[in-house]
């Protein structure tokens, strides 16, 4: 099996992951940073055969590109539950608060200790969210599901969830996290995820979500499966490896 | 001609030079206002559906309107109204009477516990004291509470913070719990709930239950803000009655209410100076209109006759020293009768209003 691996700012920790656990045997991969594709549209609409890398520093490269009739697709971040793009929205988006008590209860957590925390009805999430899954797998690069389903089979990998510093620091709220928000959010947006992205039809999906055991228990990335970097957002090699290992991916490479 | 208390009186006073002869218009002594409000007031508004009209029209006309529930930044302007965001200065909701004001209040101090709120929309929980805006409801009963919660302790900032409160009367006519008293913007078992006449009882206040009802909610007000003094402004809606369920006819019934509510307004307004009344009920039913005023339904006003009504307002509260009764772009004796069908829509904004009542017309026997 071959497999052709776009991603944005994760790629880089996911390819280190995933070149490591080749070991002996070299699994056939092309990698594509999306933000460098510089033949975005020929790839994408037109089954270019090699794809033309762009870098800052001005370096190019040039990727060969094996037939999609005998490749997975796997798509790494890329904006699905991208810290940008979900969790932090252009326009401050106040916390959100999809509030169960049952989860409030299991964490034992007092909703009434949070009184400035605005809570959100299922059905205003929904309006609010319901755009954004395919906007981030789609629409924001230019990705369309005939792309997709020329591929054997397809695989998307979340994004991380940014660490708990990210949430203090950019939805300036102690609150989000100790009422249990986060969980409930994924949960919300989970079911919006799901709903928009099998609703395109495609054949083969998987859909790769963080493990419970990479995250701490306020449902942020735990900070040794981060990469030392101001931002937070970027999970390391290790982090990566395990959710692979995880995947139906590694039955796959064989 | 012998001297008598009618001889200087200006045009305005009698209905052959007031009503007859002036054009609507040109017209400016219908409302004189009693006091100033500045650009630094800050405004709440609340009231029945009429008042979202005003709240929508302060606020573009730059008065410092509160809004302490603010909706999500990223929800489309167009589905505000659906959730009952950028309504009113929190998301209560419509609120017509004076008993569900003065019970608002009496929750947000703790004073009143509602019974019997939380009612079933098929697999959904409603909070009836608010029935519009969470138009699918939410998850669980304990969802509705959290909510709630959160909502009287931002109503409760409101009040706390409101420089002037500017108030429409919208009804008489409620549903009230038996055991409880608790009262309710909407009939059991229209938008939700089922209704049982063992558990709730249908109520048409008098002017003394009004009268008290306001009364009391003013001294609450007080308590809560510390003695900090504030201002109203108090209006009737000209909404009709959707329906009515008095046993009389509607019109009778809808008469008796805004007769009620605009006794109690003028008694109000008579009796303290911090009150002023605002007639848009008046302007509305004015009788060169000839019911021109409102929208095909002959319930809904129309949104030009809106604009009239707020022009008389800001003729008088004239933040910019631009405004005047003429200078409206709307002009009430050039409306001409409709041919369309009424919606319950702001023409000029696009805004769909929410009226809880309006339900009650899909109640109502076939034509």
């Amino acid at each position: 099996m071959k497999f052709v691996v776009w991603g944005n700012s994760h790629l880089s920790a996911f390819r280190d992951a995933w070149l490591a656990l080749d070991g002996d045997k070299k699994v056939e991969t092309s990698f594509l940073p999306t933000p460098n594709v510089a033949n975005f549209s020929d790839v994408v609409l037109h089954s270019s055969q090699a794809a033309r890398l762009t870098f800052p520093d001005g370096r190019t490269q040039v990727v060969a590109l094996p037939p999609s009739t005998e490749s997975c697709l796997v798509i790494v971040g890329n904006g699905n539950y991208g810290h940008f793009s979900t969790y932090e929205r252009p326009g401050g988006l106040p916390p959100l608060w999809v509030y169960s008590p049952r989860v409030c209860h299991e964490r034992g957590v007092n909703p009434h200790l949070h009184p400035s925390l605005a809570p959100i009805s299922s059905t205003l999430f929904e309006v609010i969210y319901r755009d954004t899954p395919l906007h981030c797998l789609l629409h924001r690069r230019g990705f369309t599901p005939a792309y997709f389903e020329q591929f054997l089979k397809i695989f998307i990998f979340v994004s991380p969830t940014p660490a708990s510093s990210f949430f203090r620091r950019q939805l300036h709220s102690f609150q989000y996290l100790e009422a249990a928000c986060l969980h409930q959010f994924k949960q919300a947006y989970g079911r919006i995820f799901e709903h928009q992205v099998h609703g395109l039809g495609l054949r083969e999906l998987t859909i790769h979500y963080p493990l419970a055991s990479l995250e701490a228990w306020d449902g942020t990335t735990s900070e040794k499966y981060l990469l030392d970097e101001e931002l937070q957002v970027h999970a390391n090699q290790d982090y990566w490896r395990q959710r692979i290992e995880a995947s139906p991916l590694m039955a796959l490479r064989g | 001609m012998e001297v008598n208390p009618y001889t200087d009186l200006p045009a305005g006073a009698f209905w052959k030079t007031g009503v007859v002869a002036e054009g609507l218009e040109s017209s400016d002594t219908i409302y004189k206002k009693k006091f100033e409000i500045s650009l630094q007031d800050s405004l709440a508004v609340a009231g029945s559906c009429f008042s979202q009209h005003v709240g929508r029209r302060l606020n573009k006309n730059g008065y410092n309107v509160l809004d302490l529930e603010p909706a999500p930044p990223e929800l489309p302007e167009s589905l505000h109204q659906r959730f009952g965001f950028s309504t009113f200065s929190a998301r209560h909701g419509n609120i017509y009477t004076a008993r569900q004001l003065l019970q608002l209040l009496q929750e947000v101090l703790g004073e009143h516990s509602p019974c019997d709120y939380i009612w079933k929309k098929n697999d959904k929980f409603v909070d009836a004291l608010r029935p519009s805006v969470e138009p699918d409801g939410l998850d669980s009963p304990e969802e509705v509470m959290e909510h709630r919660r959160y909502h009287l302790a931002r109503v409760r900032e409101v009040f706390e913070r409101l420089d002037v409160f500017f108030f429409t009367f919208g009804l008489t006519e409620m549903w009230e719990h038996r055991e409880s008293g608790t009262v309710y913007p909407t009939a059991p078992g229209t938008m939700a709930g089922a209704f049982d006449p063992r558990i709730f009882v249908f109520r048409n206040a008098t002017h003394a239950e009004v009268l008290q009802d306001f009364n009391h909610f003013q001294s609450l007000l007080l308590r809560l803000r510390g003695g900090r003094p504030y201002k109203l402004l108090l209006t009737v809606s000209p909404v009709p009655l959707t329906a009515t369920a008095s046993g009389q006819h509607v019109l009778v019934a809808n008469a008796y209410s805004k007769a009620t509510l605009r006794s109690v307004a003028g008694q109000l307004c008579m009796d303290h100076e911090h009150i002023d009344y605002f007639p848009s009920h008046e302007i509305v039913f004015h009788p060169k209109l000839h019911s021109r005023a409102f929208a095909e339904n002959l319930r809904s006003v129309r949104d030009e006759m809106v604009e009239v009504v707020m022009a008389y307002f800001f003729a008088e509260h004239d933040l910019h020293g631009t405004q005047a009764i003429q200078n409206c772009d709307a002009h009430a004796e050039d409306l001409q009768p409709l041919s369309s069908p009424a919606e319950e829509v702001d023409q000029r904004t696009g805004v769909e209003m929410a009226c809880d009542e309006m339900i009650l017309e899909s109640f109502a026997p076939p034509l």
